[in-house]
Protein backbone atom coordinates (compact mmCIF):
# COMPACT_ATOMS: atom_id res chain seq x y z
CA UNK A 1 0.00 0.00 0.00
CA UNK A 2 0.68 3.36 -0.78
CA UNK A 3 -0.22 6.86 0.05
CA UNK A 4 0.31 9.96 -2.34
CA UNK A 5 1.57 13.04 -0.61
CA UNK A 6 0.74 16.36 -2.68
CA UNK A 7 3.75 17.57 -2.50
CA UNK A 8 7.30 17.31 -4.37
CA UNK A 9 10.03 15.80 -2.17
CA UNK A 10 12.24 19.03 -3.84
CA UNK A 11 10.50 22.12 -5.20
CA UNK A 12 10.52 22.22 -9.00
CA UNK A 13 10.19 25.66 -10.34
CA UNK A 14 11.38 25.83 -14.13
CA UNK A 15 9.72 28.66 -15.57
CA UNK A 16 11.51 29.27 -19.32
CA UNK A 17 10.44 26.39 -21.92
CA UNK A 18 13.00 24.46 -22.70
CA UNK A 19 12.39 20.97 -24.84
CA UNK A 20 15.34 20.01 -25.64
CA UNK A 21 15.67 19.85 -22.05
CA UNK A 22 12.18 18.17 -21.24
CA UNK A 23 13.42 15.52 -24.56
CA UNK A 24 16.93 14.72 -22.67
CA UNK A 25 14.92 14.33 -19.05
CA UNK A 26 12.94 11.74 -20.90
CA UNK A 27 15.39 8.88 -20.22
CA UNK A 28 15.55 9.67 -16.65
CA UNK A 29 11.78 9.63 -16.46
CA UNK A 30 10.99 5.92 -18.10
CA UNK A 31 14.69 4.79 -19.93
CA UNK A 32 16.22 1.02 -18.03
CA UNK A 33 18.13 3.26 -16.12
CA UNK A 34 15.46 5.85 -15.06
CA UNK A 35 13.97 6.53 -11.49
CA UNK A 36 10.98 4.57 -12.27
CA UNK A 37 13.53 1.40 -13.44
CA UNK A 38 15.45 1.73 -10.07
CA UNK A 39 12.30 1.81 -7.82
CA UNK A 40 10.66 -1.06 -9.63
CA UNK A 41 14.05 -3.17 -9.24
CA UNK A 42 14.16 -2.25 -5.70
CA UNK A 43 10.53 -3.08 -5.02
CA UNK A 44 11.04 -6.34 -6.41
CA UNK A 45 14.06 -7.53 -4.94
CA UNK A 46 12.50 -7.18 -2.04
CA UNK A 47 10.34 -10.61 -2.45
CA UNK A 48 14.01 -12.54 -2.55
CA UNK A 49 16.05 -10.57 0.19
CA UNK A 50 16.90 -12.98 2.80
CA UNK A 51 18.37 -10.25 5.05
CA UNK A 52 15.75 -8.38 7.07
CA UNK A 53 17.90 -5.03 7.33
CA UNK A 54 18.35 -5.24 3.39
CA UNK A 55 14.68 -5.70 2.45
CA UNK A 56 13.81 -2.57 5.42
CA UNK A 57 16.17 -0.51 2.75
CA UNK A 58 15.11 -1.91 -0.59
CA UNK A 59 11.33 -1.27 0.70
CA UNK A 60 12.41 3.03 1.91
CA UNK A 61 14.83 3.58 -1.57
CA UNK A 62 12.02 1.57 -3.72
CA UNK A 63 9.63 4.23 -2.33
CA UNK A 64 11.82 7.37 -2.01
CA UNK A 65 12.64 6.46 -6.07
CA UNK A 66 9.63 7.27 -6.86
CA UNK A 67 9.35 10.57 -5.27
CA UNK A 68 12.68 11.16 -7.54
CA UNK A 69 10.33 9.87 -10.30
CA UNK A 70 7.59 12.71 -9.77
CA UNK A 71 10.18 15.20 -9.65
CA UNK A 72 11.63 14.38 -13.21
CA UNK A 73 8.11 14.64 -14.30
CA UNK A 74 7.38 17.92 -12.60
CA UNK A 75 11.07 19.37 -14.90
CA UNK A 76 9.34 17.91 -17.78
CA UNK A 77 6.03 19.33 -17.76
CA UNK A 78 7.31 22.26 -16.81
CA UNK A 79 10.28 22.30 -20.10
CA UNK A 80 7.59 21.61 -22.28
CA UNK A 81 4.93 24.49 -20.69
CA UNK A 82 5.06 27.26 -22.92
CA UNK A 83 6.52 26.38 -25.70
CA UNK A 84 5.24 25.80 -29.50
CA UNK A 85 4.27 23.41 -31.57
CA UNK A 86 7.82 24.35 -33.85
CA UNK A 87 9.82 24.27 -30.72
CA UNK A 88 7.98 20.97 -29.61
CA UNK A 89 8.46 18.87 -33.17
CA UNK A 90 12.38 20.56 -33.45
CA UNK A 91 13.30 18.84 -30.32
CA UNK A 92 11.53 15.99 -31.13
CA UNK A 93 8.56 15.81 -28.77
CA UNK A 94 6.01 15.71 -31.38
CA UNK A 95 5.09 12.23 -31.17
CA UNK A 96 6.80 11.13 -34.66
CA UNK A 97 8.38 8.44 -35.33
CA UNK A 98 12.25 8.63 -35.20
CA UNK A 99 13.98 8.15 -38.48
CA UNK A 100 15.77 5.35 -37.33
CA UNK A 101 12.49 3.48 -36.31
CA UNK A 102 10.68 4.24 -39.04
CA UNK A 103 11.53 2.07 -42.07
CA UNK A 104 13.95 -0.84 -41.01
CA UNK A 105 13.84 -2.62 -44.56
CA UNK A 106 14.82 0.92 -46.47
CA UNK A 107 17.51 1.00 -44.26
CA UNK A 108 21.08 -0.26 -44.20
CA UNK A 109 21.23 -4.40 -43.69
CA UNK A 110 21.66 -5.51 -40.31
CA UNK A 111 25.39 -6.05 -38.16
CA UNK A 112 26.39 -9.19 -39.24
CA UNK A 113 26.19 -10.11 -35.68
CA UNK A 114 22.38 -10.03 -35.60
CA UNK A 115 21.34 -13.55 -36.37
CA UNK A 116 18.43 -13.85 -38.98
CA UNK A 117 16.45 -14.86 -35.98
CA UNK A 118 16.63 -11.78 -33.91
CA UNK A 119 16.57 -9.49 -36.49
CA UNK A 120 13.15 -11.37 -37.34
CA UNK A 121 11.94 -10.88 -34.00
CA UNK A 122 13.19 -7.03 -33.90
CA UNK A 123 11.14 -6.53 -36.75
CA UNK A 124 7.98 -8.60 -35.55
CA UNK A 125 8.08 -5.85 -32.25
CA UNK A 126 8.57 -2.38 -34.74
CA UNK A 127 5.74 -3.95 -36.53
CA UNK A 128 2.99 -1.48 -34.67
CA UNK A 129 5.10 1.43 -35.31
CA UNK A 130 6.03 1.13 -38.82
CA UNK A 131 2.28 0.54 -39.18
CA UNK A 132 1.20 3.50 -37.36
CA UNK A 133 1.30 6.24 -39.73
CA UNK A 134 0.51 10.08 -38.04
CA UNK A 135 -2.59 11.77 -39.89
CA UNK A 136 -0.89 15.40 -41.66
CA UNK A 137 -2.09 18.13 -39.13
CA UNK A 138 -5.11 19.61 -41.24
CA UNK B 1 1.16 30.38 -4.22
CA UNK B 2 1.63 32.82 -1.48
CA UNK B 3 5.06 32.99 -0.07
CA UNK B 4 3.72 31.26 3.47
CA UNK B 5 2.19 28.59 2.13
CA UNK B 6 5.68 28.06 0.58
CA UNK B 7 7.91 28.89 3.82
CA UNK B 8 5.76 25.77 5.38
CA UNK B 9 5.83 23.76 2.96
CA UNK B 10 10.23 24.20 2.40
CA UNK B 11 9.95 23.05 6.03
CA UNK B 12 7.82 20.70 5.70
CA UNK B 13 10.19 19.66 2.81
CA UNK B 14 13.30 20.20 4.96
CA UNK B 15 11.82 17.88 7.83
CA UNK B 16 10.44 15.02 5.44
CA UNK B 17 13.93 14.92 4.40
CA UNK B 18 15.61 14.66 7.62
CA UNK B 19 13.22 11.80 8.07
CA UNK B 20 13.91 9.78 5.01
CA UNK B 21 17.36 9.66 5.52
CA UNK B 22 17.28 8.67 9.28
CA UNK B 23 15.02 5.99 8.49
CA UNK B 24 17.26 5.24 5.76
CA UNK B 25 20.46 4.82 8.03
CA UNK B 26 17.71 3.38 10.35
CA UNK B 27 17.12 -0.03 8.38
CA UNK B 28 20.71 -0.65 8.55
CA UNK B 29 21.22 0.19 11.89
CA UNK B 30 17.97 -0.61 13.57
CA UNK B 31 19.77 -0.61 17.18
CA UNK B 32 21.07 2.66 17.37
CA UNK B 33 19.34 4.33 19.93
CA UNK B 34 20.69 8.00 19.26
CA UNK B 35 19.40 7.71 15.82
CA UNK B 36 15.97 6.56 16.90
CA UNK B 37 15.53 9.23 19.03
CA UNK B 38 15.98 11.53 16.55
CA UNK B 39 13.95 10.36 14.41
CA UNK B 40 11.69 10.39 16.58
CA UNK B 41 12.43 13.84 17.19
CA UNK B 42 11.57 15.08 13.35
CA UNK B 43 8.73 13.14 13.20
CA UNK B 44 6.79 14.68 15.50
CA UNK B 45 7.94 18.06 14.11
CA UNK B 46 7.12 16.72 10.81
CA UNK B 47 3.35 15.99 12.11
CA UNK B 48 3.02 18.97 14.11
CA UNK B 49 4.02 21.12 10.93
CA UNK B 50 1.46 18.67 8.65
CA UNK B 51 -1.39 19.74 10.75
CA UNK B 52 -0.47 23.33 10.64
CA UNK B 53 -0.26 23.51 7.00
CA UNK B 54 -3.52 21.33 6.43
CA UNK B 55 -5.26 23.01 8.91
CA UNK B 56 -4.41 26.05 6.63
CA UNK B 57 -4.30 25.47 3.30
CA UNK B 58 -5.93 22.04 2.97
CA UNK B 59 -5.01 18.30 3.21
CA UNK B 60 -1.81 16.76 1.89
CA UNK B 61 -2.10 13.19 1.84
CA UNK B 62 -4.84 11.21 0.46
CA UNK B 63 -7.00 7.81 1.78
CA UNK B 64 -7.78 8.86 5.24
CA UNK B 65 -4.22 9.82 6.07
CA UNK B 66 -4.86 13.83 6.37
CA UNK B 67 -8.47 15.50 7.66
CA UNK B 68 -10.36 16.74 4.17
CA UNK B 69 -12.58 18.79 3.74
CA UNK B 70 -15.01 18.81 0.53
CA UNK B 71 -13.83 19.73 -2.59
CA UNK B 72 -10.26 20.75 -1.40
CA UNK B 73 -8.26 17.68 -2.64
CA UNK B 74 -9.63 18.35 -5.89
CA UNK B 75 -8.85 22.34 -6.14
CA UNK B 76 -5.83 22.44 -4.37
CA UNK B 77 -2.85 22.73 -6.70
CA UNK B 78 -0.78 19.91 -7.92
CA UNK B 79 2.94 20.62 -7.01
CA UNK B 80 4.17 20.12 -10.55
CA UNK B 81 1.93 23.16 -10.63
CA UNK B 82 3.82 26.48 -11.26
Amino acid sequence: MWIYEKRLEYPVSITRPDPRMAKLLMAQYGGPDSELAAGLRYLTQRYSMPDDRVRATLTDIGTEEMAHWEMIAAMIHQCMQGASMEELTAAGLDGSIPTACRSPRRTSPAPATRSRTSSKIWRQMLQPVIRYRPSKSP
Amino acid sequence: MEQCEQALLNKIAETRFACVELQLYLDTHPSDAVATADFNCYAETLRDLMTTYETEYGPLMNFGSSPFAAGSWVDQKWPWQV
